[in-house]
């Protein structure tokens, strides 16, 4: 299995530049359909689910690799090199910001821009760092996301197995934009928000966007303030925006901040 | 009035602000619009008060997060989000567990629609899956030792056929899962003891409360050491008594033990070579009519020793029975019936049955030279028992003459004889022994801590 069908990628649009939109935690590539489809003119628009999440290959969700962030990274760089694709941009939401962030350390000269959506390189308060949660916070969360499956794999199974998607199946399978396995769930949850990558941020050389929410119970304002200092070439757009998904709740404010991004001159 | 489906407006607002559910309606980005008294109550805050309030921010951290990553974006996505459980949180109190569902206002349509949230109280529902996620993760667990165990796992049913078993059990027999399912154990599984060798162990089961344990060999040559069991569990819709069979393979320990035995005997057979050698460079060496008596005297001694080892052979060189041991010494005598053996069982530990076993017959061809056993109507005494005493259990050993002649101590400086009987045996039990002569014969009283306390 390539890593095309592995991840699910979709493909639309032809322009020279490609944009890369990588979804956070919880749903699926659908969540970028209220803000990619605003790209398709200009750019070569890809889109995938994480290994793990929405329409992906579940079995290829390795409970070690993925264990680190850096696994998901490789991702990001596997389905630009799988289609060739020049320098492309990014756009990552949430924990897909940092993942993209990781990617371009890793490879500084693989990404032409990064557009970081709500990011957050460590959701734990530490010392001055105010990440939003306390310790104590952070385990029940983790669990939440598996209290809330139970009987998954009985319900869900045949969709995932690759039936036809219609009837009865279909509604499963839209139900499952934002669901997959529960130990996956709740390993991709310890993952995101046990992770600290807070020391990787002044490693990314690239050109970076961070779009802030005013009020996000997530990803609070400080954080992205803290973004925006870490990374050297990093600007900072704090938008009137309540929530963790502004490309969902504020498509049009999301796009003129990318678009404005993009004009400053794309190399 | 016909239409039957209608409600008055009053009704309507009546049965939603009362209802026993709570209703909110919020904007597209999940602020407050109307809520009703139940939502309030749970809320623990007057109606106005969550008017304009982010339906999130009620919900406690791991709710709030998922609200915002998962019931949100469905919503957003695809319109609805269903049966969501998560806890409110009010100002004050314990969170309560609610069940979440959530849609399109039914009057909007478009972008800018506003979504409805049907909650319901989920203590109950909570608390139950709580214990079913407890239940589930204890049973995985089991499970999962079931799946590692080095031993061979089957269910049957009550024909004996196959129903689950475990990696080891199919990589024991190596038999593959297609044709494994649903096939008598007997043909998954021959045992040298008979083609149907379920049923007769099935029936000594059935004879006792307890599983029924047997040790067996299969065909291929196999060891092993069997479990067999009710199950007793339900929803499996059976009526019929279904079977654990636990298969653990011993063939090393079988093989080892076997290795042992033939060692064993090897070791045996070149002691009692060795003992005959011995007998026979004696009866070559004393040859002269002076040494007769020595030379017959050594040969008897030898003989003691080795019927001392036989002992030991017997018991796999573990030990040896301090009643045996007395007994020979009786029927080497000769007369047996004027030996009054008595005592508890004792085991003896190996190094000291050759030095008791030759005390023993030294005593005993003292007593027919010069003591007891000289005349008729003398009798032995052999008796042992075991004492409490503050510094624990004491072994004695007393050998008492009665009806011999006056024995007077030998003048002769201690022979071989009287040395083992005073010092050998002592240095071997750690403990003390006296012998006297008396009146009417020998008396020998050995004392030592009891070995097997």
């Amino acid at each position: 299995m390539s890593v095309l069908e592995r991840n699910n990628v979709t493909v639309i649009g032809s322009g020279a530049k490609a944009m890369v939109f990588a979804h956070g935690f919880g749903c699926d590539q659908s969540m970028w359909k209220y803000v990619a489809p605003a790209f398709e003119r200009d750019y070569t628009v890809v889109l995938y689910d994480l290994t793990g999440a929405g329409r992906s290959d579940l079995s290829a969700y390795d409970f070690d690799a993925y264990g680190d962030l850096v696994e998901h990274g490789r991702d990001l760089t596997r389905i630009c090199d799988a289609l060739e694709l020049d320098r492309p941009i990014v756009v990552g939401h949430s924990v897909s910001g940092i993942t993209a962030a990781l990617a371009a350390k890793a490879d500084p000269d693989r990404f032409d821009r990064l557009v970081m959506v709500s990011p957050s390189p460590c959701f734990l308060n530490d010392g001055d760092y105010q990440g939003g949660f306390d310790r104590d916070d952070l385990q029940p969360i983790v669990d939440f996301m598996q209290e809330n499956y139970l009987g998954w794999a009985e319900q869900l199974a045949p969709t995932i197995a690759g039936q036809q998607a219609d009837g009865a199946a279909a509604q499963m399978l839209t139900q499952s934009f934002c669901r997959t396995d529960p130990e996956i769930a709740r390993h991709f949850g310890r993952t995101t928000f046990m992770s600290d990558r807070r020391a990787d941020m002044k490693g990314v050389t690239t050109p970076t966007l961070i779009i802030q929410c005013s009020d996000d119970a997530i990803a609070p304002v400080s954080v992205g303030k803290w973004m925006q200092q870490a990374i050297p070439d990093a600007v900072l757009a704090e938008i009137d925006a309540v929530g963790h998904c502004p490309h969902m709740t504020t498509p049009d404010t999301v796009i003129a901040e990318i678009r404005s991004f993009l004009g400053a001159g794309t190399t | 009035m016909t239409d039957k489906k209608a409600i008055s407006t009053t009704d309507a607002q009546l049965l939603i602000e009362e209802a026993q559910n709570g209703v909110v309606v919020t904007d597209r980005n999940a602020n407050i619009t109307y809520c009703n008294k139940r939502f309030a109550i749970w809320a623990g805050r007057p109606q106005e008060e969550l008017l304009g309030l982010r339906l999130a921010k009620l919900l406690d951290v791991p709710g709030r997060v998922y609200f915002e990553t998962h019931i949100l974006p469905m919503l957003l996505l695809q319109g609805y989000a269903r049966e969501i459980l998560c806890r409110l949180k009010g100002e004050t109190g314990d969170p309560v567990p609610i069940l979440l569902n959530a849609a399109t206002h039914p009057a909007d349509t478009g972008d800018d629609s506003r979504f409805v949230f049907t909650i319901f109280d989920a203590t109950e529902r909570s608390m139950y899956e709580g214990n079913l996620r407890e239940a589930r993760k204890n049973a995985e667990e089991l499970a999962a030792i079931v799946r590692s165990a080095q031993v061979a796992i089957f269910r049957i049913d009550a024909a004996g056929h196959v129903k689950h078993w475990n990696a080891s059990a199919a990589q024991m027999f190596g038999f593959d899962v297609q044709s494994a399912k649903c096939a008598p154990i007997t043909e998954l599984i021959a045992l040298t003891t008979a083609d149907d060798w379920l049923t007769p162990n099935l029936q000594q089961l059935a004879a006792s409360d307890k599983p029924h344990y047997f040790d067996a060999e299969t065909r291929q040559g196999l060891h092993l050491t069997v479990s067999l069991a009710r199950i007793f569990d339900s929803g499996t819709g059976s009526r019929d008594t279904e079977y654990s069979l636990l298969m653990r393979d011993i063939t090393p320990r079988v093989q080892a033990e076997r290795q042992l035995q033939i060692a064993l005997q090897e070791l045996n057979h070149r002691v009692k070579n060795n003992l005959a050698v011995v007998s026979g460079i004696a009866r070559q060496t004393f040859r002269s009519p002076e040494s007769k008596d020595e030379t017959a005297r050594f040969m008897a001694r030898l003989q003691s020793l080795s019927q001392a080892h036989d002992l030991l052979v017997t018991n796999r060189w573990q030990s040896a029975d301090l009643r045996d041991l007395a007994q020979l010494t009786a029927q080497n005598s000769g007369i047996e019936a004027r030996f009054h053996i008595d005592g508890p069982k004792v085991e003896l530990p190996p190094q000291s049955v050759a030095m008791l076993a030759l005390a023993l017959f030294e005593l005993m061809t003292n007593a027919i030279k010069y003591g007891s056993l000289s005349q008729d109507g003398g009798v032995v005494h052999l008796t042992w028992r075991i004492e409490k005493s503050p510094e624990g259990p004491q072994f004695h050993l007393s050998w008492r003459e009665e009806g011999g002649p006056p024995v007077v101590q030998p003048a002769q400086k201690a022979g071989f004889g009287s040395q083992l009987i005073n010092r050998l045996v002592t240095a071997e039990l750690g403990g003390t022994a006296e012998l006297t002569f008396g009146e009417t014969g020998a008396l020998y009283k050995l004392t030592a801590p009891y070995w097997d306390a």
